[in-house]
């Protein structure tokens, strides 16, 4: 109940999201990395195979940050847009 | 403690006489308070450092643990006096992480939750500055308004103390000296910084404090072995620090800023600037969602901060207790 009355929720979401999934995806990235090492090893060579496991690695740590930005932009244009109609209970001149 | 104390007292006493002070800018007649509030936690680890090596209880990690705030709140010092170039800051903080890396006091393992871990020394010794950069320039650009610094500060710095406490009942075999002796260090200067800075504020910590408080956490860290739980309680910093710079395009100094992320108004309420080029920091989303008073401001982070710091040692546990 204290939660569901948290003004910072929003912002308490996106950031809970976010520890929850730093903790998840190096156990799931391990996991997926050892099937590629499994799969690609034998047809395509140790050192390529490495090669994109890096490559991989480095682009899902961009679409990370860019998911993380982005979750965070949505936020503060939706909570702009919701300011300048007064829609949002908390956003609406006080007497 | 009384060396902190004393410390602080005096910033606020001479340093306000020597011109020494900056404006509080959220508050509607813009009063001068003396800055550069940071020195007392200098002097006083150093005080503390001193005694310790005097009785021949100094250990080599609480000596690089200390090297790394000296370094750090003297990088403070030159730009809390003659301002650094807005590149050269983050480049120069990465020195602190020096000390750790040439005495060799930082772990060669990371682990992160759900048994994964990577044994990187080599790699390892790279990361030791970069950490020490990001944690003291994220608590820099976090001291957006009286108390919100020195107060997540504090509460990482317990945060980490509690988690190295998780990880000695679940593990054991760590060196307890260590651990008494960088808690003692660390946790009084943050106190007493604490409550001389909270709102409202009777001393800014200025660059001094905020890099050395930002240093002082990095390498606790570090040296402890604590890198995951020590990323998840430092979260708020970091995603501010995150968004300010890739809002903004880059790194950049408040001065320099054409359009700031708030206003305040003649009553003291804040509010964020709706203006599109300024930058999107975290204080800015916290106004929008409602809070309008500085220390409401406050409250909110130091309530994130805390989930954040509750996360932390849930994280130490899937660590230490799964893997």
């Amino acid at each position: 109940m204290i939660l569901l009355r948290f003004r910072a929720m929003p912002a308490l979401v996106i950031l809970v999201a976010n520890v929850v999934f730093i903790t998840i995806a190096p156990r799931a990235w391990f996991e997926i990395l050892v099937l590629l090492n499994r799969w690609l090893t034998p047809v395509i060579g140790r050192a390529l195979t490495t090669y994109i496991q890096a490559l991989l690695t480095v682009m899902g740590g961009v679409a990370w940050l860019y998911l993380w930005r982005e979750g965070f932009r949505r936020l503060f244009r939706r909570l702009l847009k919701e300011r300048a109609a007064g829609t949002r209970a908390s956003c609406r001149p006080r007497l | 403690m009384a060396t902190y104390l004393f410390t602080t007292r005096v910033v606020m006493k001479r340093f306000a006489r020597w011109g020494i002070a900056g404006v509080d800018v959220h508050k509607p007649g813009k009063p001068k308070v003396p800055e550069m509030g940071g020195t007392a936690l200098l002097f006083g680890t150093f005080c503390f450092v001193t005694v310790l090596a005097l009785l021949g209880a100094l250990t080599g990690e609480l000596l690089s643990i200390f090297m790394a705030i000296l370094i750090a709140g003297l990088i403070g010092v030159i730009d809390d006096r003659y301002t650094l170039n807005k590149r050269v800051k983050p480049a120069l903080c990465a020195l602190a992480g020096l000390p750790i890396v040439l005495m060799g006091t930082y772990p060669h393992e990371l682990l992160l939750p759900l048994s994964v871990s990577f044994n990187i020394p080599t790699l390892y010794m790279i990361l030791v500055p970069i950490a020490l950069a990001v944690t003291a320039n994220a608590i820099n650009m976090f001291d957006v308004m009286n108390g919100v610094a020195s107060g997540t500060s504090l509460i990482v710095l317990l945060t980490l103390v509690v988690t190295w406490s998780v990880r000695f009942v679940l593990v054991g075999g760590t060196d307890v000296t260590f651990a008494t002796g960088a808690a003692l260090m660390l946790l009084p200067p943050a106190v007493v910084l604490f409550a001389f800075n909270r709102y409202p504020s009777r001393v800014f910590l200025g660059d001094t404090g905020t890099l050395a408080l930002g240093a002082a956490i990095g390498a606790f860290v570090v040296v402890s072995g604590l890198e995951f739980p020590g990323v998840v309680v430092m979260m708020v910093p970091i995603t501010n620090a995150f968004f300010s710079i890739f809002s903004h395009g880059g790194l950049f100094e408040r001065s320099e800023l054409k359009s700031r992320p708030i206003s305040v108004g003649d009553d003291g309420r804040l509010s964020s600037n709706p203006d599109p080029s300024a930058p999107l920091t975290l204080t800015r989303i916290i106004l929008l969602l409602g809070y309008e008073r500085e220390e409401e401001v406050f409250l909110a982070y130091m309530q994130l901060t805390l989930v954040t710091a509750i996360l932390s040692v849930l994280c130490g546990l899937l660590i230490w207790g799964i893997g």
